[in-house]
């Protein structure tokens, strides 16, 4: 795969106000805007981090936990109790900021989950979904050697990706099941489909059209990107195989709203 | 004659091979051919007929065809209620009350009784199921009312193709009689976990796609397909050349092509939870070629074992 690095994505300065930010996603064709994060080595919480990133192939949804709470119970359960008290609620802290600023770009209420898997899946091309009027996803991993992938929409050709998720999207979301479950590798998973493996390792499906039309998120970013509704087109992306063995810690916050 | 197996919880008895209709739907194909065979699976014995409800000519068409047969008492329709949401792929996203509100279900089975004129339908099914709507909105309700009105003998789920985990919930729950789904030599997925779960629970299985739409009694490899065809968009070139390749493979074990056919058939047939093989026919001829495969019986365990080698939609 050719990483397009002529043009650089979007980037929204630290702390810029929600109005800015969304005045960039909406300016992009892309529909993808970059919140640079400082490296993982400087962060306050890497330690935390790091420990996270030693107990992989969880997930939590917050529901209606705040992320103090949340992190708690996970941190409570997975490193003993009271472990890495302060780095928890500091990376509580950074976590609610993004929460609000993703609640703010849509006007609603922002979900937020955490995972330390790798879902196969993500390796072919596709757009989140929901059945709100409008969605944003941010999305933070931290810990991943590459970043997400973006192209635009009219780099896939449609009606193909159509037939090709037609067949494929169930068996993806078996794929995902089997990792989740039992962490076994996705080559092996997968051995006796090895041409729709080998897509998934160089990111060349039959229906991209040109395969320089692809655009990186720096590693270690945060980025938010739009989600396709009923009333809007979401943003296609995907992950890089170099990630299927080294998932992060990955902070997944969706926000939705019916408003008009 | 073929041979009519227990129909899970329906009561119903029901033959071995289901004639599927979506082949028939075809504008291009002449209608009184679409009759004759329709008559002719009739006359084969083949007493249960797979039909989307959305499909209107091909549903005047077997309305027809029952009273000119005067089948109306001995054929049972499996139908496949219209999803009022137009479905890319399944989604939990899209809740049961507005993908089949219970009105629209009793309205639409209705008519199609009219249509058809039968008393009762052999089942109605929720297509593209999603485990979500096991305990959402009123599809159960009503399919349990119509059920005990005698205008359905059985509820019935229909799963996206490969989708086999779809059904586990559903299957235990006991609410549903049948379950359709793809099961063929290439997707053989069903057969570890969920066709046992059916024989557990008396849950009828219609096993759909037998021949993977065909491509399983590819002659050669084919350039292209009708325009009005669904498969021209299914089979882009890449996924064409892969399963002709894959297709060729098993003829070359088996022998050849017609043999290869008579496998991936056989083996549809040959797990004991499926009650009954639905495929599509165009023509008498394929009826007839397609039963006398049939009555081959199910494979032998050896043979099965070496079909295991050709699974790759799973």
């Amino acid at each position: 795969m050719i990483t397009n690095l002529a043009a650089p994505l979007p980037q929204s300065p630290p702390g810029a106000a929600a109005e800015a930010v969304r005045r960039l996603l909406d300016e992009t064709a892309l529909g993808i805007v970059e919140l640079p994060r400082p490296p993982l080595d400087t962060l306050p919480y890497r330690d935390f981090i790091a420990a996270l990133l030693g107990k992989p192939g969880f997930k939590l949804d917050f529901n209606r936990l705040t992320p103090h709470q949340a992190l708690a119970l996970v941190a409570d359960k997975l490193l003993g109790p009271g472990a890495f008290a302060a780095e928890r609620a500091m990376l509580a802290d950074d976590i609610t900021a993004l929460a609000q600023l993703t609640g703010e770009l849509t006007g609603g209420r922002p979900a937020i989950s955490i995972r330390t898997y790798f879902a196969p899946g993500d390796l072919v091309w596709h757009v989140d979904r929901v059945n709100e009027r409008a969605a944003l996803r941010l999305l933070w991993p931290i810990g991943r050697p590459a970043g997400m992938c973006v192209t635009p929409t009219a780099n896939i050709d449609a009606p193909l990706h159509r037939a090709y998720m037609r067949r494929e999207h169930p068996l993806l979301g078996r794929l995902d099941t089997r990792v989740m479950r039992t962490g076994a590798a996705v080559e092996a998973l997968w051995a006796h489909r090895p041409e729709q493996l080998a897509a998934m390792v160089s990111g060349d499906f039959p229906f991209l059209r040109d395969p320089a039309q692809i655009w990186e998120v720096t590693p270690g970013a945060a980025s938010i990107h739009r989600v396709e509704t009923p009333a809007q087109p979401g943003t296609m992306h995907r992950s890089s195989w170099t990630n299927r063995t080294s998932p992060g810690f990955q902070i997944v916050i969706t926000a939705t709203s019916d408003a008009p | 004659m073929i041979a009519h197996r227990p129909f899970g919880r329906t009561g119903l008895s029901v033959s071995a091979c289901t004639l599927g209709t979506s082949a028939l739907a075809a504008p291009t194909l002449d209608r009184r051919a679409a009759g004759r065979t329709i008559a002719r699976a009739i006359d084969c014995g083949i007493n249960s007929i797979e039909l989307d409800a959305r499909d209107g000519r091909t549903a005047d068409l077997l309305g027809e065809t029952i009273a000119r047969q005067n089948a109306g008492n001995r054929v049972h329709i499996l139908a496949r209620v219209t999803a009022r949401v137009p479905f890319e792929l399944p989604s939990p996203h899209v809740p049961a009350y507005q993908a089949y509100p219970g009105r629209h279900i009793r309205a639409e089975t209705e008519a199609l009784l009219r249509t058809l004129g039968v008393e009762r339908l052999g089942l109605q099914q929720i297509h593209a199921w999603c485990p979500e709507w096991l305990h959402e909105g009123d599809w159960l309700e009503t399919l349990r009312r119509l059920r005990e009105e005698g205008k359905i003998a059985g509820i019935g789920i229909s799963l996206w193709d490969h989708d086999i985990d779809a059904a586990a919930e559903a299957v235990a729950s006991g609410a549903i009689d049948t379950v359709q789904l793809m099961y063929n030599v290439f997707d053989p997925s069903a057969a570890t976990a969920l066709l046992p779960l059916c024989q557990r629970h008396g849950v009828g299985v219609i096993a759909r796609a037998p021949l993977y739409f065909g491509a399983l009694g590819w002659a050669g490899q084919p350039t292209g397909f009708a325009s009005n065809d669904w498969r021209g968009a299914y089979f882009y070139p890449a996924h064409r050349q892969e399963t002709y390749a894959r297709a060729q493979r098993l003829a070359h074990e088996a022998g050849d092509g017609s043999t290869a056919r008579e496998t991936a058939l056989r083996f549809a047939l040959s797990h004991p939870a499926v009650t009954t093989v639905a495929l599509g026919m165009r023509s008498p001829e394929q009826v007839e070629a397609n039963l006398a495969a049939l009555e081959h019986g199910p494979l032998l365990a050896a043979q099965l074992q070496s079909l295991t080698a050709h699974a790759w939609l799973c």
